[in-house]
């Protein structure tokens, strides 16, 4: 054999190259949802004086996607901060809160980023808030955009105010 | 006694190599084997892809570069299907560091090039992870998309002889890609560079052969043979 360490170079990566197989389990996290956090503000009368009271755990809170019967919070726990997905297939999607009885539907419009990070765990679709708005505005009393960008960091989003009764 | 001088003489001749001051060396021709063995054993056959280089030897020190190659890949996988087709060509100038020897057909080889690539691809059924809003799943197509995408690289490698005109050598690149923001989503593969997502490395094992330039010999002058003398280090 003219050039050994040629060959032997060669068999080293014929081998390296026979050890390799391709990932066909997806490894990262695919999850991207709007970090929310939820507070309220009431004002009560005592003794003839206004007091201002502010709470952020809600009880009884109910949340879910407009159009599904999937509960995002079901009520039975108090509420401070959760994880709400958007749509990722359209640039709008809208939420219910129900909180004693009384229903508000928050609506979301965002754009969308479709990102395909493998043909084994797919696309994440990332989204930028553009406007959130209420449609009636019985519960919900002011919401503020923190982070417009949702991905699959987890962090704040958006902080929603209620009127709490 | 003159003559059987003059026969030695002749027997110390270099045969056919030429001057480090002639510009044209010759032309060395290569085919991938490497990477091709390593696509198609890592992917079971789904992804080939196959490559010729060529480089002019230009004072046995510059190597002018076109690589050229053709490659598919097919994936069915759990998030989506994709099927792909496209050829790649890279250019770029390799330099050979090794000290110059008129004999010396070996090379050691560092360089840059610049890669670019042409394809058509579909994606179907990609999974949009939209688990919440519809639990029997949200599907994206790209049909019949039509992407060019260019990327650089580094490289290092060997252009050794092995027999008569035959060569062969190897080659390790690092690239990286200069259009992976562009359109609304990476592509799956890029001909030519792999997986975007993937290794940034790549190896190449190649087999090839060389044209030699032929020169017509002259008769050796002093300051010929002073140059020689000098080359082999005065022994």
């Amino acid at each position: 054999m003219k050039h050994p360490i040629a060959f032997i170079l060669l068999l080293t990566i014929v081998t390296m190259f026979g050890s390799c197989s391709s990932d066909t389990k997806c490894r990262q996290n695919m999850n991207v949802t709007m970090g929310v956090t939820i507070e309220a503000d009431s004002l009560t009368e005592v003794d003839g004086v206004l007091q201002h009271t502010h709470y952020t755990s809600i009880p009884n809170l109910k949340i879910w996607g407009l159009g599904t019967d999937s509960l995002i919070a079901n009520g039975n726990t108090s509420v401070s901060k959760l994880q709400m997905p958007l749509k990722k297939d359209v640039d709008q999607c809208a939420f219910v809160f129900n909180y004693y009885g009384v229903n508000d539907t928050l609506i979301f419009d965002y754009t969308r980023d479709v990102q395909l990070v493998s043909m084994t765990c797919g696309c994440a679709v990332l989204a930028n808030i553009s406007q959130i708005h209420t449609q009636s505005a019985l519960l919900i009393d002011s919401i503020r955009i923190l982070n417009a960008a949702v991905s699959t960091i987890r962090e704040d989003n958006v902080t929603i105010y209620i009127h709490k009764p | 006694m003159g003559n059987s001088s003059s026969s030695n003489e002749k027997k110390e001749e270099p045969k056919e190599s030429l001057k480090d001051s002639v510009c044209y060396q010759g032309l060395n021709f290569k085919l991938d084997i490497g990477n091709a063995a390593f696509m198609a054993l890592k992917s079971k056959g789904a992804t080939q892809q196959y490559e010729l280089a060529m480089n002019v030897n230009l004072y046995k020190r510059f190597y002018p570069t076109l690589e050229l190659g053709y490659a598919w890949s097919t994936d069915h996988a759990e998030a989506g299907n994709y099927w792909g087709t496209g050829g790649f060509m890279r250019l770029g100038l390799d330099i050979n560091p090794l000290r110059k020897n008129r004999n010396n057909y070996y090379a050691l080889l560092v360089g840059l090039r610049f890669g670019m690539a042409l394809q058509n691809y579909n994606m179907t059924n990609i999974n949009l992870n939209d688990s919440y809003w519809n639990p029997g799943g949200t599907y994206l197509d790209y049909p019949n998309q039509v992407r060019f995408d260019c990327w650089g690289e580094i490289v290092a490698g060997t252009q050794i002889m092995v027999a008569g005109p035959f060569t062969m050598g190897w080659f390790i690149r690092f690239h990286a890609l200069f259009t992976g923001n562009a359109g609304d989503h990476k592509p799956y593969f890029i001909p030519g560079m792999g997986n975007p997502d993937g290794s940034f490395m790549s190896l190449n094992y190649y087999l090839g052969f060389r044209l030699d330039s032929k020169q017509p010999r002259k008769k050796q002058t002093n300051k010929d043979i002073d140059y020689e003398h000098n080359e082999s280090g005065g022994e």
